[in-house]
């Protein structure tokens, strides 16, 4: 058995992160004992039967079922289950598997209250989690957060301890990062009205306690695919002076559009950021259209390796591709399909990467409704570079690996989007160059 | 995206492999001058057709030559696509039906083709055997006979002429041949050398050009087939080498067991309404493929038209449409996430069989490689399993129902992408018929990974369709 201390540790601390607990109330569910069973039976067998690799990489998942199969009965309510299958799926020592709670899962356009947002955006940096933005007229602007802000605190939960325990798990730091992003930012996004107590450090070393209040997002929804739910996305898109700049919080569908349309605006002179910095993924199709707009040659993006078959990422190349100098800005919070982009455009030769190793949680994964109604994130693939290489607990490392500080964040500054626009100016066609 | 089709791999039966390649052998023309010919009365068009194959006999070195020919060795390249590499044909006939093909293939190794004038068996060591059927052999018995051009008559009892057509600039005479089993064969002769430059069988259409003349005789040395894109080139052709009569025997129990497959796949066709698919032209299925464990629900809309083409979208909430197609020409897809692209090489073969409106109809065309596999259980009862393959690879293990010959179960592999590929299980249930054909409309696919459960809505056959649909939709 594998599960260390540490990690049944680091189980109790952080279990609550993706369930938001503090929001979620342990309602009584009819014929408990029959419900919780066949959820079991479904998590289980879903892995048993899709699992990549038929060896389970050395775990005995059999013998990881005769753990916890005889643990349910103390399992009285929903919270209590998911705590104990997450634990049991922590066993596979992988990303992407997961139980998302059905209270964290937008469908439709009413439901959107269940996921709302403080109005600030956090990475992690030098083993902190830093406030980068705040958005104006928002609870967190109301309550004085401010960028470079080091949160401490969440909800009486000390985000210092969370870190140790996930150091003694043995993840790598970029992965540790990325989860103690999300163990500050899943809390935050609690239903619309939540109130989340905060401690916080600031720039000039006084601590202060803030409460934080959830509002609704007003900006733009992804579709829920199947049974993928919905989330917010963001976009943004801009020229300056030679440099075209492209963001987006994940890839999903309904960007497509935007994203294209504004590939097709860049200049042969120009250069391209593209900054997938805090985007944990997404459709991964996505990512090979993307590429298709900016090159002129087909290559593979990567390799989906599952037990009964294969499939290559392959980049289509569309007529009229952008040739220019491509940037790609990537940081520990930069996941799964985020992390193929980056690595397939360069293994291919056709970017440069620049910032921090990504966060190495690169596993192709589906969602399977429960018996509870709740959802499981289970990964149906490995995943391997053109190349062959592992993205999973390794990561993207960057050709030009630049950091933002917390002094960089609190004054504005972004080295990071510097380096790539430093690189851009020797790399993109001259006047002189042009015919 | 998924594409719910076997690999058919290419559809390179006696159609195009031996047939193209033998006719190539002999193409020619035989002259006369245009006539239009649009009043002529049908003896009137038989005659003008006879002397347009006269002159074909007379452009091929003339009748006393061909005569004097016994037998032939030819050695050919063959190119499926410019993606693959050339391989190797040495082809052996002589008269009386009986012929030898050694095909060499990078993957499978050598592919032999044998004839002893009564049956013809495909033999493959990888692959399996098969027996070429009725109609197949009857034709490559016919064209691997090098007097064939003179016994036209005999072969076609039905001539005719009809208007000449303008290609690339060129007049082309036209002719109509029946054969004794009512098949139609278009040939398309050039009324200045005399030789056939063009024909058609079926969806099958052949190219000749590179015409030289060896020892007398003149002979097409490169030949394209479409819809598949096969290039033939003759490296040398050699008349009259002594064959040994060894290389025309073929082992009884061999022959045994390949028709009793035979008969398997024969009593499918016939319990699907093979005939009846046949005459369909057109075809619009609604469609829905479920994926239960994820929530998804994709709806599909297929048309296909005769001679495969084909216009597929497919509708995913959440992900966009999806567009596939094939127009005679171009294979390709596109869709709002990854764009536009032409398909190639496995991807293009796999929905090529989807475009063809025969479906398993044409299974045994399609595979001519056959290994008994045995007998199992499935919900539905009994069945009977072979292994089959095409000469592109294995297409899979076909499970046909032992009561009702209906394809019961396949276990074989969805091409996903260029380079992609997922094992699965399919199993068809839910038989209905429509105009006489009956269709599986459910099917069930798994995976390890993923499970489907595709269901056919509504099929409506023989309905107008606009060929402007099947265009590649190069606009993003």
């Amino acid at each position: 058995m594998r599960l260390s201390t540490a990690f049944h540790k680091l189980l109790r601390a952080i279990t609550w992160v993706p369930l938001a607990a503090s929001v979620l109330t342990a309602e009584p569910v009819e014929n408990w004992s029959k419900v919780r069973s066949e959820t079991f039976t479904q998590v289980w067998t879903t892995v048993n039967e899709s699992y990549h690799d038929p060896e389970f990489g050395g775990v005995d998942w059999v013998a990881i079922k005769a753990v916890y199969q005889p643990r349910l009965v103390e399992a009285e309510d929903n919270p209590s289950l998911r705590y104990l299958l997450q634990g049991m799926l922590n066993e596979l020592g992988q990303t992407h598997f997961a139980i998302v709670p059905k209270e964290a899962a937008v469908f439709t356009p009413e439901e959107r209250n269940l996921v709302g947002t403080v109005g600030a955006t956090f990475a992690t940096t030098g083993g902190e989690v830093v406030v980068t933005n705040i958005e104006s007229g928002s609870s967190s602007s109301e309550a004085g957060l401010r960028n470079g802000d080091i949160i401490r605190r969440v909800d009486g939960r000390d985000v210092d301890e969370v870190a140790k325990l996930y150091a003694e798990t043995g993840v790598t730091e970029a992965r540790k990062d990325f989860y103690l992003n999300q163990f500050v930012s899943s809390p935050l996004s609690g239903p619309v009205g939540t109130d989340v107590e905060v401690e916080v450090e600031g720039v000039d070393g006084t601590v202060r306690t803030i409460t934080l209040k959830s509002g609704m997002h007003t900006g733009e929804w992804s579709e829920p695919l199947g049974n993928m739910p919905s989330f917010p996305v963001e976009f943004e898109a801009k020229h300056d002076n030679g440099v075209a700049y492209l963001k987006f919080n994940s890839f999903s569908p309904i960007l497509m559009k935007d994203i294209r349309r504004f590939l097709k605006t860049l200049e042969s002179n120009e250069g391209l950021v593209v900054d997938l910095r805090g985007n944990p993924g997404g459709l991964i199709l996505m990512a090979s259209g993307i590429c298709g707009w900016l090159s002129a040659d087909e290559f593979s993006l990567g390799r989906m390796r599952m037990r009964a078959g294969v499939m290559n990422f392959e980049v289509y190349p569309q007529k009229n591709a952008f040739p220019g100098p491509v940037a790609v800005l990537i940081d520990n919070g930069s996941a799964s399909t985020s992390e193929v982009l980056a690595a397939g455009l360069q293994e291919a030769g056709r970017a440069r990467v620049f910032g921090e190793t990504s966060a190495g949680a690169a596993l192709p994964s589906a969602f399977l409704k429960l018996a509870t109604g709740d959802l499981l994130q289970y990964a149906i693939a490995d995943l391997t570079t053109p190349k062959g290489a592992n993205l999973e607990g390794v990561g993207v490392k960057p050709d030009e690996p630049v950091s933002r500080s917390r002094d960089d964040i609190a004054s504005g500054r972004d080295p990071v989007v510097n380096a790539a626009r430093t690189w851009i100016e020797t790399a993109r066609p001259k006047p002189a160059d042009q015919p | 995206m998924f594409k719910l089709k076997f690999i058919s791999t290419r559809r390179l039966s006696h159609w195009i492999l031996p047939a193209i390649l033998i006719t190539a052998l002999l193409g020619g023309g035989c002259a006369m001058t245009p006539t239009g010919g649009g009043r002529a009365t049908n003896q009137a068009r038989q005659n003008e057709a006879d002397a347009i194959l006269e002159r074909w006999v007379e452009a091929l070195g003339g009748a006393e030559k061909l005569k004097s020919v016994k037998t032939m060795i030819t050695d050919v390249d063959v190119r499926f696509s410019p993606e693959t590499p050339t391989m190797k044909l040495l082809a052996k006939e002589t008269g009386g039906g009986r012929f030898r093909w050694e095909f060499i293939t990078p993957a499978f190794g050598p592919i032999i083709t044998i004839s002893d004038g009564k049956h013809a068996l495909r033999k493959n060591a990888l692959l399996g055997n098969g027996l070429m059927d009725t109609q197949e052999f009857k034709l490559n018995a016919r064209d691997s006979d090098p007097q064939y051009p003179l016994k036209i008559a005999n072969y076609f009892p039905t001539r005719r002429r009809l208007p000449d057509v303008e290609a690339d600039g060129t007049t082309l005479q036209v002719l109509e041949l029946v054969d004794r089993d009512g098949i139609t064969e278009t040939w398309f002769m050039d009324p200045v050398s005399g030789l056939r430059v063009k024909y058609q069988r079926g969806n099958i259409t052949s190219r000749y050009s590179d015409f030289r003349t060896v020892d007398g005789l003149t002979t097409a040395f490169m030949v394209e087939t479409l819809p598949a894109g096969i290039k033939f080139t003759i490296n040398k052709i050699t008349f009259d080498t002594p064959s040994d009569p060894a290389d025309f025997h073929l082992d009884k129990q061999e022959v045994k067991t390949a028709a009793l497959i035979s008969k398997i796949l024969d009593r499918h066709y016939e319990a699907i309404g093979g005939e009846a698919a046949e005459q369909i032209k057109t075809r619009r299925s609604i469609m829905t493929t479920d994926i239960p464990a994820q929530g998804v629900k994709i709806n599909v809309e297929m048309i296909q038209k005769r001679p495969m083409k084909l216009f597929m979208e497919q509708t995913i909430p959440g992900m966009g449409t999806f567009f596939q197609g094939y127009d005679g020409q171009t294979g390709w897809a596109s869709n709002e996430l990854q764009g536009y692209r032409e398909l190639k090489g496995q991807e293009l073969a796999q929905l090529l069989s989807s475009a063809d409106l025969g479906g398993d109809a044409g299974l045994r065309e399609a595979c001519p490689f056959r290994q008994y596999v045995g007998k199992k259980k499935l919900p539905g009862g009994p069945a009977v399993g072979i292994k089959l393959a095409g000469y592109s690879g294995p297409n899979g293990v076909y499970w046909f129902n032992q009561k009702n010959h209906r394809l019961a179960q396949v276990e074989s592999a969805i091409i996903t992408g260029p380079t992609s590929y997922l094992t699965m299980t399919m199993e068809m249930e839910d038989y209905r018929q429509v105009d006489d054909v009956w269709l599986p409309f459910l099917t069930r696919i798994e995976n390890p990974s993923m499970k489907l459960i595709m269901t056919l809505q509504s099929v409506e056959n023989n309905i107008e369709v606009d060929d402007t649909i099947f265009t590649p939709r190069t606009d993003d």
